[in-house]
């Protein structure tokens, strides 16, 4: 029927374990949105793009309409927006793990109709909650990345 | 009109932490060895394979599916596989349903299996940290990853929306599904698991991700499980009776996740959902179901889905628990396998083994963990960047 009992492992078989790596270098690049991150490290400044004939403000942004598939235009937006959800994270990935406690949030940006996911920076993380206004800021050194900016409470 | 797809047998090797003497292909040889006993065929008659694993980082291996086709006995025919994140089991058995339905062929074996643990992160000593590293690159790697984003928070943002909307469910009740889970893996002899816990153990233990604790996290495990699914031809031949894959229902959710139009509902599973039922004809599943493996990824994802399926009204799945309706002795017990909390979480085998067991309890072969007189029962997978994807299946007796 099911598979057999758990069984001991085979005697003539001792796990042989070896540290091993996979590595991988790129030169990735936006491409049609490419202005969003270009304004983000040369501006300091949030981009949107809006389908005229959906109504409709992406951020993030894209450079085509999925609704109508007819192209979107690059509209600037505000630095101030509302949080919709929002999560503390304590326990990260290798990456982050030295960074934790830290908030991640979907932010609805004023004037776009999508939500951006983000970090919140306050003083408690327990301050973290839907509904509260927060604002952008940009750190003064940036490479074009989302890590770039960050929201604070308003 | 598609053709009648019977699961004739079913094999899994115990999920575990880490299975340290065993590679992929051979955790895989032995599910497959298991469920082509259990079927009473031989892997020469084997006419297609699906295979399910998630993910290549932690195999270590792209493509691994070749070379687990080649140490299985199945080189010249057919395979393939399917990944979809946690739904990777889910779709494999959706896609060999499809290929038995369709005619194509009347044997087919379906195989999820995945390794994670080999993953480790030599400066922190730990698996954990680098295993999230890996599924993290399945997040969206222009806008999400880079601000730190962990499989957890992915569940805890709806989650989150979900309490906004509704004030449900509450850390207690989310509590009582941990509690439920880990209770039930004992009855399973597979299970990675099984604990002895209260409410208070969960509600205490260490902070995760916002509002889960450690307790209402899934395992991360390794194993294997296999089905050999049959058209009805061959399983009119079977000496036992069978199970039916009656429903299949398949949903896909917007993955750049801030687009959705209500963060708060697990829609892929709600779309799923509709789909599933409308195939197998059930029009009130709580009362015409008699069990569910439902996708305890985070216990929250099992209360948002006995909403999203419909056993009780949105923003109502906490009162399931706290009434003890999806509990064993229960009307509509979820998880008698102890789910992905209590069984374990290996991936690409997570959902084979959940229809395994589903198949388990309709031929009322499950052991300790039957469900007296089950005769129909909900399969859910989920995965993807805040359940991007569902596939949902409904199993029945003879
Ligand atoms: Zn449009």
């Amino acid at each position: 029927m099911m598979a057999r009992k758990k069984k001991e492992p085979r005697p003539d078989v001792v796990p042989f374990e070896i540290p091993d790596r996979i590595e991988m270098n790129y030169r990735y690049s936006y491409g049609g949105i490419s202005p969003f991150f270009r304004a983000i490290k040369e501006e300091a400044k949030l981009l949107g793009s809006r389908c005229a004939r959906c109504k409709k403000t992406y951020l993030p942004p894209r450079i085509n309409c999925s609704q109508c598939y007819r192209p979107t235009k690059w509209v600037p937006l505000g630095n101030e927006g509302t949080v919709i959800t929002c999560t503390t994270v304590y326990y990260a990935t290798s990456r982050f793990f030295s960074k934790t406690p830290f908030v991640c949030a979907y932010i609805r940006v004023d004037g776009a109709d999508t939500l951006l996911l983000q970090n919140i920076i306050l003083d408690e993380v327990t301050q973290a909650r839907p509904g509260i206004r927060v604002r952008a800021l940009f750190r003064p050194e940036r490479k074009g990345e989302m890590a770039d900016f960050y929201f604070v409470p308003v | 009109m598609a053709r009648r797809v019977a699961i004739l047998g079913y094999g899994t090797t115990p999920f575990r932490a880490r299975w340290i003497d065993k590679s992929y292909y051979e955790l895989a040889f032995d599910a497959a060895k298991a469920a082509l006993k259990d079927a009473g065929l031989s892997h020469d008659q084997i006419e297609s394979a699906v295979y399910g694993i998630y993910n290549d980082l932690f195999q270590r291996q792209f493509m691994p599916d070749v070379y687990v086709h080649d140490y299985l006995g199945l080189g010249l025919k057919p395979s393939l596989r399917v990944t979809t994140g946690g739904a990777t089991g889910g779709a494999a058995v959706h896609t060999g349903f499809a290929q038995i339905a369709s005619g194509l062929y009347d044997i087919v074996l379906v195989l999820g299996v995945e390794k994670c643990s080999d993953a480790f992160n030599p400066e922190l000593k730990s698996s954990t940290p680098e295993v999230l590293k890996g599924i993290i690159y399945s997040a969206d790697m222009t806008f999400e990853a880079p601000l730190g984003l962990t499989p957890a928070a992915s569940y805890a943002l709806p989650t989150v929306a979900h309490m906004e909307k509704y004030g449900s469910p509450t850390e207690l009740q989310m509590a009582k599904v941990s509690v439920k889970n880990h209770k039930n893996a004992f009855k399973n002899p597979f299970a990675q698991r099984p604990e002895r816990i209260t409410v208070e153990d969960v509600l205490r233990s260490k902070k995760i991700c916002h509002p889960f604790k450690f307790y209402d996290n899934c395992l991360y495990s390794e194993g294997a499980s296999a089905l050999v699914l049959v058209s009805e031809k061959i399983a009119k031949k079977a000496k036992r009776p069978v199970a039916w894959i009656t429903g299949v229902g398949a949903s896909t959710d917007m993955a750049f996740t801030g687009n959705r139009p209500d963060y708060a509902e697990f829609g892929s599973s709600i779309a799923a959902g509709k789909a599933v039922y409308k195939m197998a004809k059930i029009r009130n599943p709580r009362k015409e179901l008699d069990f569910a493996e439902l996708h305890d990824a985070f216990t929250s994802a099992e209360i948002l889905s006995y909403e999203a399926f419909g056993f009780c009204k949105p923003g109502e799945g906490g009162t399931l628990i706290d009434d003890g309706v999806t509990e064993m002795e229960g009307d509509l017990p979820v998880n008698p396998s102890g789910g992905l909390i209590g069984c374990g979480h290996a991936v690409g085998a997570t959902g084979v083994m959940q229809m395994g067991e589903a198949a388990l309890q309709v031929t009322h072969r499950a052991g300790k963990r039957q469900v007296k007189g089950a005769k129909r029962g909900l399969v859910q997978g989920i995965g993807g960047p805040a359940t991007s994807w569902t596939f949902a299946f409904i199993v029945e007796g003879e």
